[in-house]
């Protein structure tokens, strides 16, 4: 362990546009794996991820004077940029988002439950492709707080909204979710 | 149990299965080598800021497939090879499957005789056809900075992952994307590469 392992994300930045290549590294290492999940999850696409956390770090390296200390944590600095770039590139290769599944009537199920008889793996590939078909203004408050565990206020700041639109956006994609999976359940079990 | 906890339930372990994914071990390559670059350039005002941007750029996609010539090891090597899960067994909106992270292998460094005048070497444009470096020709790199006709350049063999060689436009097996084939790198005298080549039984 360095002594750049010790030093605080601010210090580390401040080390980086003074031209420090190891705490650019330092830096990187810490926080890289962060803004590629949260744009894995908002993408659901690998070489998206990579891009994007690449254009966060480039943006770092040509303009780390942007960060404005009072306005935020460096974390919640890096993941608006990586927000930015992630929603540019969702606009701009626009995916077809999965149909939702059609029935005629719901068929009820012995066990009436998010989960039903899928195995863990089943489970977690369902979350996975309901939080990507979430309307991006509640994907991003759940991969934010639910995925990246960030709390409210450095998901405000992120997000450029208060603590109070924050829970409210996570409420209602949570409650999309609930309702998403049950109703998947439903057709799984009417199958 | 209710609903709201279960959700919970499910978000930890979508957590706990992603937990490991990160950028590829390329990604911190190009960044530093963008880092470098940017250090590099005077800083000026706005006239030539385009031109720091372009450099940086050159220099992190050079970075690509990169290999040091130097003695020093790498600042940082990229982790073990793991095996990506069969990706036939996900549903098409799933996202790919975790992406293979090989290593950049440098099977040997070319002999001196190697080292020729730059314009002893067939280079093709990147924009041209690039299967043409399944041929004997050379593909440049894409941004690469272009090789002067009378500075010295040197090929180095090297073993690259076929995913790295289809980012670049070359045509590759798809079925064996995460092997690693042999290569000729063409490296100018400031030791970034310029452009690589396929190695098929005309070059070995």
């Amino acid at each position: 362990m360095t002594e750049y392992d010790q030093e605080s994300d601010d210090r580390l930045l401040m080390r980086c546009a003074e031209g420090d290549e190891e705490a650019f590294a330092v830096l990187y290492r810490r926080r890289q794996a962060g803004v590629y999940r949260f744009a894995l999850h908002m993408s659901g696409r690998d070489h998206v991820a990579e891009e994007v956390t690449q254009e966060v770090f480039l943006a770092l390296i040509r303009e780390p004077q942007r960060y404005q200390s009072g306005k935020g944590t460096v974390v919640s600095w890096l993941y608006g940029i990586a927000r930015n770039h992630v929603l540019r590139l969702l606009e701009r290769d626009r995916r077809e988002l999965p149909v939702e599944p059609e029935w005629q009537s719901e068929v009820p199920c012995e066990r009436e439950d998010l989960l039903g008889r899928l195995t863990r793996e089943q489970a977690i590939d369902a979350l996975r492709n309901a939080i990507l078909t979430l309307p991006e203004t509640y994907r991003e408050a759940v991969v934010l707080c639910d995925l990246e565990e960030m709390q409210y206020a450095d998901a405000a700041a992120v997000l450029g909204v208060p603590v109070g639109t924050v829970r409210s956006r996570l409420n209602r994609g949570r409650g999309m979710l609930s309702e998403k999976l049950r109703r998947g359940n439903a057709m799984r079990c009417s199958a | 149990m209710s609903e709201d906890k279960q959700l919970q339930e499910l978000m930890a372990e979508l957590r706990s299965e992603d937990a490991a994914r990160s950028a590829s071990p390329f990604c911190e390559t190009r960044l530093r080598a963008a880092f470098r670059a940017r250090q590099a350039v005077p800083k000026r005002r706005s006239l030539w800021k385009g031109w720091a941007a372009g450099l940086a750029a050159t220099a992190a996609a050079a970075a690509l497939i990169a290999v040091r010539l130097t003695n020093t090891p790498p600042v940082s090597a990229p982790p073990a090879v793991t095996q990506a899960p069969a990706a036939a067994a996900r549903p098409p909106v799933q996202p790919e499957p975790r992406a293979v992270v090989p290593q950049v292998q440098v099977a040997r460094r070319a002999p001196a005789s190697s080292r020729r005048k730059a314009e002893s070497v067939p280079v093709i444009p990147a924009s041209s056809r690039p299967d043409q470096a399944a041929e004997n020709a050379f593909v440049m790199l894409p941004y690469a900075p272009p090789l002067s006709n009378h500075s010295w350049s040197q090929v180095m063999r090297v073993r690259v992952p076929r995913q790295s060689l289809r980012s670049l436009g070359l045509p590759v097996n798809e079925e064996r994307l995460f092997e690693r084939v042999p290569a000729d790198l063409l490296l100018g005298e400031d030791g970034v590469p310029r452009a690589i080549r396929i190695v098929n039984s005309s070059t070995r």
